[in-house]
């Protein structure tokens, strides 16, 4: 594979505009997809989380770097799906009830998308009704749960305890996450994981998704 | 022994003004409710060095990101605000908080502390923003994290004129990013409480050598409806 530490570049530097006119050379020079993503741009977004870990980056630069791998990754996505590549798994994702806070949900369906999943975005503010008819629609093996204020962390709690009594609860596994959540969290209220941050997420999926495929 | 403050920068000066003066006072960054682990760790360095040297040990923080679960002394009491965070503070109670997220979720909200600090609102890192990224993907990026807000809203305290260079710099990041512009008047009765020593309701004190737990901060939360979040139990089914 042709160097394309630029793409990287672009990522890291949250240029969107920059990011899909490398993409776009790269799939000129018949550069292979799934090679991009997994080789360039995910290794990318690893480098944004650990500049954020240690200060260095802020919310914003977060999201201008999603933007800017999923201007790329906008552009692959058609040639992959034509390609017959394979989704890694299916998710269903959405922050929750009486939640608007997307930033970090957003940079999620991103390095979900960089893994190789199918992702269903309901967006903000999701009721569990709407987690649940996703479920009994799309068949996911995960359903991804998201809330910024302790105020509205409850409503994973709910949620999960209304897909319960709708009997859609034990064909999926429940990842949660958010600035407010705990691993202890999570595991009171009967998540099957907690994701600290997007990149974490995205391999905790994979690896979710090798169980329930496994099962 | 003489009590100690440990605050957010938010609402130092408030708990100044309701506080004798001869305690001792300490603020931490505003900017620290982004990360709540790094807000714990500070928060319990800030408690350890004044431990068994001051008592009580006030802090001025709700729950924060769950950033003060877990916290604990081993010689001082603690005492806080069992509040999510510091809007609830400002309202003067955490049901007040609540209401206003279940009848405008969409609220961004001022305070004179966060304005003054000049770093906690995230309308004072668009300058930095617009010289790193330039004017385009800096106004692309405020888009998005101000996205599904709709109303930019200044708590004010009840018997101080709020300030004319606070106003304007409200009014003017509203019309900037399209948000309405509302003054709200608080209450720092909650504040109030806290100093007064009436540690009960929406004031926590906690023993020493007992750990604060996500449990003992949501307890006054009221009953909530058992079908579904976001729902009061009293006024729908």
């Amino acid at each position: 594979m042709q160097d394309w530490s630029k793409l990287y570049d672009a990522i890291v530097d949250g240029d969107d505009k920059t990011s899909a006119k490398l993409t776009k050379e790269a799939i000129e020079a018949g550069e292979d997809p799934s090679t991009l993503i997994s080789e360039t741009m995910v290794p990318a977004m690893a480098e944004v989380g650990r500049l954020f870990e240690i200060e260095e980056y802020f919310v914003p630069e977060l999201l201008l770097a999603g933007r800017a791998m999923k201007a790329g990754l906008e552009l692959l996505r058609p040639i992959l799906a034509a390609s017959g590549v394979e989704p890694t798994g299916r998710i269903v994702i959405g922050t929750v009830k009486g939640d608007l806070h997307d930033i970090g949900k957003n940079l999620v369906v991103s390095m979900m998308e960089g893994a190789g999943f199918e992702v269903i975005d309901l967006g903000i503010d999701v009721p569990p009704e709407t987690f649940i008819e996703a479920v009994r629609d799309k068949k996911p093996q995960i359903v991804g749960m998201s809330a910024l204020l302790t105020v509205t962390m409850p409503a994973i709690k709910t949620t999960i305890e209304a897909m319960v009594a709708a009997g859609v609860r034990d064909g999926v596994k429940i990842m949660v996450g958010g600035a407010p959540v705990t691993e202890e969290y999570a595991r009171e209220v009967g998540a099957d994981a907690f994701g600290e941050n997007a990149s974490v997420a995205a391999t905790i999926a994979k690896r979710l998704c090798a169980e329930a495929k496994a099962a | 022994m003489t009590p100690k403050v440990i605050a957010c920068q938010v609402m130092l000066n408030e708990l100044r003004a309701l506080m004798p003066a001869d305690w001792a006072f300490e603020s931490l960054e505003i900017g620290l409710h982004n990360r709540p682990r790094r807000l714990h760790e500070a928060l319990q360095a800030a408690i350890e060095a004044a431990d068994g040297s001051y008592d009580p040990i006030y802090l001025g923080y709700g729950l924060c990101a769950q950033a003060t679960v877990g916290l604990s002394t081993r010689q001082s009491r603690l005492v806080l605000l069992r509040t999510d965070d510091c809007i609830g503070a400002f309202l003067g109670s955490r049901q007040a908080r609540n209401d206003l997220l279940e009848s405008d979720p969409g609220s961004y909200f001022l305070t004179r502390g966060y304005i003054g600090d000049g770093t906690g609102s995230v309308f004072d890192d668009y300058p930095r923003l617009e010289k790193r990224f330039g004017q385009e993907r800096a106004a692309a990026v405020m888009q998005e994290m101000l996205g599904h807000y709709r109303r930019l809203v200044y708590i004010t305290v009840p018997g101080v004129e709020p300030l004319e260079s606070d106003r304007r710099y409200a009014r003017t990041h509203a019309a900037n990013f399209g948000l309405e512009y509302v003054e709200m008047e608080g209450s720092l009765a909650l504040l109030k409480q806290m100093a007064d020593g009436d540690w009960s309701g929406d004031v926590l004190m906690v023993p020493p050598g007992e750990r604060i737990t996500l449990d003992m901060m949501m307890a006054s939360q009221p009953a909530r409806c058992e079908h579904h979040a976001g729902c009061r139990g009293a006024t729908e089914p």
